[in-house]
């Protein structure tokens, strides 16, 4: 029987949150949000360990209905506006391993429906301080952006500085036994040629 | 008798000149668009009021866009409604559109899994409400503003008589009802033969419509078969259309299903010397009206499939009873003599 893990990852007050989360072989790690009507959710993720970076994603809203369903990515990014008040489960799923684990970062922002402010501004000030809490707002909102595609570089650093470091290592590996071919080779020469010019006398 | 005829002539010819018979600049311009690139770009790109992949930036949101409904924003597309039943999305504009005249060139792709039955449909609005959902392809019924539908399932086989996937057009100052079950036909822009039939669902490639309103004409043209250069779908001048409104996308499903996605949106705002009028100049008070619409026609409900009514039904089913009960007679009283000449026989 595949284990099912429920984690509680997002709560309400925290609009967006990074983890990072190891799926085993056959395993399949459910998390969940609860939304409003209205609210947008983004789903970020990129699959950082663990044989061909695949993962299976699935995103199932408050009705047991499928929003979205892939399999085999290795990242995605994926935006959706929540339809209904309730829960909202999204799954990353290791089944099709039998030996290896998974290890998947992924991110999820939260954004609340835009609260317009009832009637016009009553006064100078108050259409300042309207201005500037929006531009307050915005920077926040880039700066958080900023911070997620620092951590996506990061993962995707990682990865191919594993591949790299792994390539580097097969062709150091290669060098060192053609270098070992190539001695053997040499030694083995001169003890032939060695033979030719050996000098038998007949008594 | 030869004054009669010449006035009938006379009148004859009069009837076949529409008004207006010289045409505009605009249509000039219109129809040299038909067969040109697809890639050209004419006039200048309003990048606030266009989307193009990865949608998202750097972050989950879209700028300048709000998705509603069932939308769902991937790397590839934005699907508006999912191959399911009873879905509706939309894409809504968040900025307002003050450009006089202006293209909008939309990429999009409609699939399904189904082979004959499919449905609803997609509408591009430039109107002044975003951000609702309703029932007229996943938008606002009443709406004020202009709609561009894409139909792709034909709910009346009648006096329109045209086929479907079908692109037509519809301005409303809100007061206009869609009619569903005509196909939009008692409200559509320029007469209910205005628009065209444009086979785009299942194709292989994004499909594009180019939506032109540039010296108050309305033209579209479409480009299905990915030859990249612009068909003329249809073309109606003297409409008016005010600025500030929203641009928008929407889609929806009922019984039948299609996945509706959105490929990209690209607004260009045009340049175009206008004949200004007294008070004509600041345009966000114009309310939206089209000269060439369809002749009103009352909404009456398509004929019943029974032509029996109700005392056909129910003498039908009278006569169906007493056929019941004659039948069930006729075997109780043959089983019954059947019993009576077997008992005979064994005494």
């Amino acid at each position: 029987m595949n284990s099912l893990t429920w984690i509680l990852a997002v709560l309400f007050v925290t609009p967006a949150a990074s983890y990072f989360i190891h799926v085993d072989a056959n395993e399949e790690q459910c998390f969940f949000d609860r939304l409003t009507s209205g609210t947008k959710m983004g789903l970020m993720f990129e699959v950082a360990e663990g044989g061909f970076l695949d993962i299976d994603v699935k995103i199932t809203g408050p009705d047991n209905k499928e929003i979205y369903k892939g399999e085999r990515e290795s990242s995605g990014k994926f935006t959706f506006a929540a339809h209904m008040d309730g829960v909202y489960t999204y799954c990353f799923g290791n089944k099709m391993s039998t030996m290896t684990p998974k290890a998947v970062m992924f991110t999820v922002e939260i954004t609340e429906p835009h609260q317009q402010a009832p009637g016009a501004a009553a006064n100078q000030d108050a259409a300042d301080n309207a201005k500037l809490e929006e531009m307050v707002r915005e920077l926040s909102s880039a700066l958080m952006s900023v911070k997620h595609e620092q951590e996506y570089m990061e993962v995707r650093e990682r990865v191919h500085r594993n591949i790299n470091e792994n390539t580097n290592s097969r062709v150091v590996m290669w060098a060192a036994f053609e270098a070992f071919v190539l001695v053997g080779m040499t030694v083995g020469q001169i003890f032939y040629l060695k033979r030719f010019f050996e000098v038998r006398t007949m008594v | 008798m030869k004054t009669i005829i010449a006035l009938g002539f006379l009148s004859l010819v009069v009837a076949q000149d529409p008004p207006g018979t010289a045409p505009t600049a605009a249509e000039i311009l219109a129809e040299n668009i038909n067969g040109q690139t697809v890639h050209e770009f004419r006039g200048y790109y309003k990048r606030e009021h266009s989307l193009i992949k990865p949608y998202t930036g750097s972050g989950a949101d879209i700028p300048n866009w709000n998705i509603i409904g069932s939308t769902f924003v991937s790397s590839n597309q934005i699907r508006l409604t999912a191959d399911e039943q009873s879905k509706a999305g939309a894409l809504w504009n968040t900025q307002p559109v003050w450009s006089r005249d202006w293209e909008l060139q939309v990429s999009f792709k409609v699939t399904g899994s189904t082979g004959d039955l499919f449905g609803d449909g997609m509408a591009i609005w430039y109107t002044s409400e975003p951000n609702i959902l309703g029932p007229v392809f996943g938008g606002k019924d009443y709406f004020r503003g202009l709609a561009v539908f894409l139909d792709t399932y034909s709910n009346h086989n009648g006096p329109h008589q045209h086929g479907h996937p079908f692109i037509s057009a519809m301005v409303s100052d809100g007061s206009l009802h869609y009619d569903h079950d005509k196909d939009g036909t008692h409200t559509q822009l320029g007469g209910e033969n205005t628009g065209c039939t444009a086979k785009f669902r299942n194709k292989d490639h994004d499909t594009q419509v180019l939506i032109r309103y540039v010296g108050d004409t309305l033209s579209i043209f479409s480009d299905i078969e990915n030859k990249g250069i612009w068909n003329l779908c249809m073309s109606v001048n003297n409409v008016q259309l005010p600025t500030g409104y929203y641009i928008g996308v929407s889609a929806a499903t009922g019984d039948l299903s299609d996945a509706h996605d959105v490929v990209s949106l690209k607004m260009f705002e045009q340049e175009f010397a206008h004949v200004e009028r007294v008070g004509e100049a600041d345009r966000r008070n114009v309310v939206p009206h089209a000269q060439f619409t369809a002749s009103p026609r009352d909404h009456t409900d398509d004929a019943r499939p029974s032509s029996l009514g109700w005392g056909g039904t129910i003498a039908l089913v009278i006569v169906g009873v007493i056929v019941l009960v004659g039948g069930l007679g006729f075997g109780f009283v043959y089983f019954q003599k059947k019993n009576e000449r077997q008992r005979k026989r064994f005494y």
